[in-house]
């Protein structure tokens, strides 16, 4: 009866170690950054910046013209391009993270390739009360575009950071443009966005 | 303090005894079979081209090698050069979109290249490959600037990298990928350049 | 000493050996975190007095508010520093803020706006505040620097604030009410 009661507290303990250890939060949970939830066509606010996402296109290639040469970007699935605008609040920064996160759990990177286009994300300096028209491409699998999620944050290694979680909802366009051409603009948005 | 009795001594020598040599027996097990694994790494496979290595983190497939005398961007070079050109699969396997391929393969070489690293362009547009995407299997070009005092090679030995996948790292508890050695020894012929490839 | 003693002696040792063993840990964290680190001197200076810092007398000799765009203004602040250790000068590292009404906090462009340019081109060709600025000084030569910012029409009391970490730690605002 002993032997048992023994054996019996030893199960028990060894289960509850175990459920402990697998359900202790990691590091990449503890310091994940904080995600501030909302929808495309309004404005999201963090402590830092806000954001708001416009307009949503899709196209299978994309133009970019630029002092009179046009660059041809294809993909091996589908561009993922978001017009938006963004404003610093208490300090000089540039967003220099931005990704999108598939209703599967992939995330998606904002493409490298657009560095030279004006108004890219990652390249505009925001000045804290001047919002600025920003622009963003993803290249996705076109089942990643359903139920994805915009990410955008100030930097992806700072911990409990504030980062912006901007559900696409409804809003997804209705067709895949063949192409798209995004050229230089003199006045009003640095860019004009144009499907062919 | 109270009079233990003798017999409950001598059980709890036991105790210490039993659970001791059982520790120490397990410390020297999994010693012994560190040691032992490192004494005798497992062998590396060698495969031919056209073979999907599975590397935990990437899949790649080696489709081919040939000597040029044009980067794959297809822009002559002011100077002539010769560039050996991989023609390469790669599919992305982990959650995020990564650009670590790009310390993934090396010419398994006793004289390396004066320019080590390749530069990875897309085949499909021939823009430098930045990252890679999740479940997007891309197929690109890898171009070796090849010195100009060496002879163009016959065949080409190269090297595919392992990463494994950790949770928990050891140092903060952080998940991430950290290097494993090799995967696999791609083996394959250089075809001769083809000096009129223009596009 | 009894048993029972012993055992409330090292309670009460461990309830004090605790939180001193936290603070010990963290202090240097406490230390550099940010609202400790507020308190930290501040020599405020009024409207282009004269001021020792850094190993250098600085001045705040003008701030000029150009236009930009509807909503965005150029603040051109042009100052300077006569090095008097120009050893403690050429270690330090210059920060240079704009910071308005509202606290909020604007770094200086790397490049010189075209208005910039065209209304003030002496001072356009100065040298940002930096070890090369300091570098290229004569011996006891004053060193004239500008930096522009860009801010928001409506931003108001605005303060030039300089800070030289490795040279000193304390930082220098200037106050500027004319205009």
């Amino acid at each position: 009866m002993s032997a048992l009661r023994t054996l019996l507290i030893c199960v028990l303990a060894i289960a509850t170690l175990y459920a402990m250890r697998n359900s202790t939060p990691g590091y990449g949970d503890i310091t994940a950054p904080i995600a501030i939830r909302g929808a495309v066509g309004e404005r999201v606010e963090t402590r830092d910046f806000a954001f708001g996402a416009a307009n949503v296109h899709l196209a299978r290639q994309v133009k970019v013209e630029s002092f009179g040469r046009v660059k041809d970007y294809s993909t091996s699935g589908v561009w993922l391009i978001i017009e938006g605008a963004a404003v610093a609040k208490t300090e000089t920064m540039t967003l220099t993270s931005a990704d999108w996160l598939a209703g599967n759990g992939l995330r998606y990177e904002l493409s490298q390739r657009f560095s030279t286009v004006p108004g890219y994300l990652p390249t505009e300096r925001l000045e804290p009360g001047l919002p600025r028209p920003v622009l963003l491409a993803f290249e996705l699998p076109e089942a990643a575009v359903d139920k994805g999620t915009l990410l955008v944050a100030r930097s992806l290694v700072m911990p409990l950071a504030e980062e912006l979680s901007i559900a696409l909802g409804d809003k997804k366009p209705a067709d895949i443009k063949p192409s798209v051409t995004i050229a230089r603009s003199a006045s009003g948005t640095p860019w004009t966005l144009a499907a062919r | 303090m109270p009079v233990v009795r003798r017999s409950k001594i001598r059980r709890r020598l036991l105790i210490m005894l039993v659970t001791g040599v059982g520790g120490m027996a397990a410390a020297a097990i999994s010693f012994a079979s560190a040691v032992y694994d490192a004494a005798n790494p497992a062998p590396v496979p060698t495969i031919g081209k056209d073979q999907t290595v599975d590397t935990g983190r990437w899949r790649v497939t080696i489709n081919g090698a040939h000597m040029s005398s044009m980067p794959p961007t297809g822009t002559k070079p002011f100077e002539p050069k010769r560039f050996l050109v991989v023609d390469l699969e790669l599919d992305n396997r982990s959650v995020a979109t990564s650009n670590v391929f790009l310390n993934l393969i090396t010419i398994r070489d006793e004289a390396a290249p004066v320019q080590p690293k390749p530069t990875y362009y897309l085949a499909r547009d021939k823009w430098i490959a930045s990252a890679i995407n999740p479940n997007m299997p891309e197929k690109l070009v890898a171009a070796w600037e090849w010195p100009a005092d060496r002879p163009e090679p016959a065949t080409l030995s190269l090297s595919i990298g392992k990463q494994i996948y950790k949770p928990r790292d050891n140092l903060y508890g952080a998940p991430n990928w950290f290097d494993d050695g090799e995967a696999a020894v791609v083996e394959l012929p250089v075809t001769q350049a083809a000096e009129t490839k223009e596009q | 000493m009894s048993e029972k003693r012993t055992f409330w002696t090292c309670l009460l040792v461990l309830i004090v050996a605790l939180p001193a063993a936290f603070v010990v840990r963290a202090w240097e964290s406490l230390r550099e975190s940010q609202w400790l680190a507020a308190g930290r001197a501040e020599i405020v200076v009024a409207d282009g007095a004269p001021q020792a810092f850094a190993g250098g007398q600085w001045k705040l000799l003008d701030m000029r508010r150009l236009p930009r765009t509807d909503d965005a203004r150029v603040i051109l602040a042009e100052f300077e520093a006569s090095p008097t250790e120009p050893a403690i000068l050429s270690q330090g590292a210059c920060r240079v803020r704009l910071v308005d009404g509202k606290g909020r906090r604007f770094e200086p462009v790397t490049l010189t706006e075209p208005i910039v340019r065209k209304m003030y081109p002496e001072v356009a060709e100065r040298p940002r505040c930096g070890v090369l600025a300091f570098a290229d000084a004569k011996d006891g030569a004053v060193v004239r620097m500008a930096e522009s910012f860009i801010v928001p029409a409506d931003a108001r009391d605005l303060l030039l604030r300089i800070e030289f970490p490795g040279a000193s730690d304390e930082t220098l605002v200037f106050k500027w009410t004319r205009s």
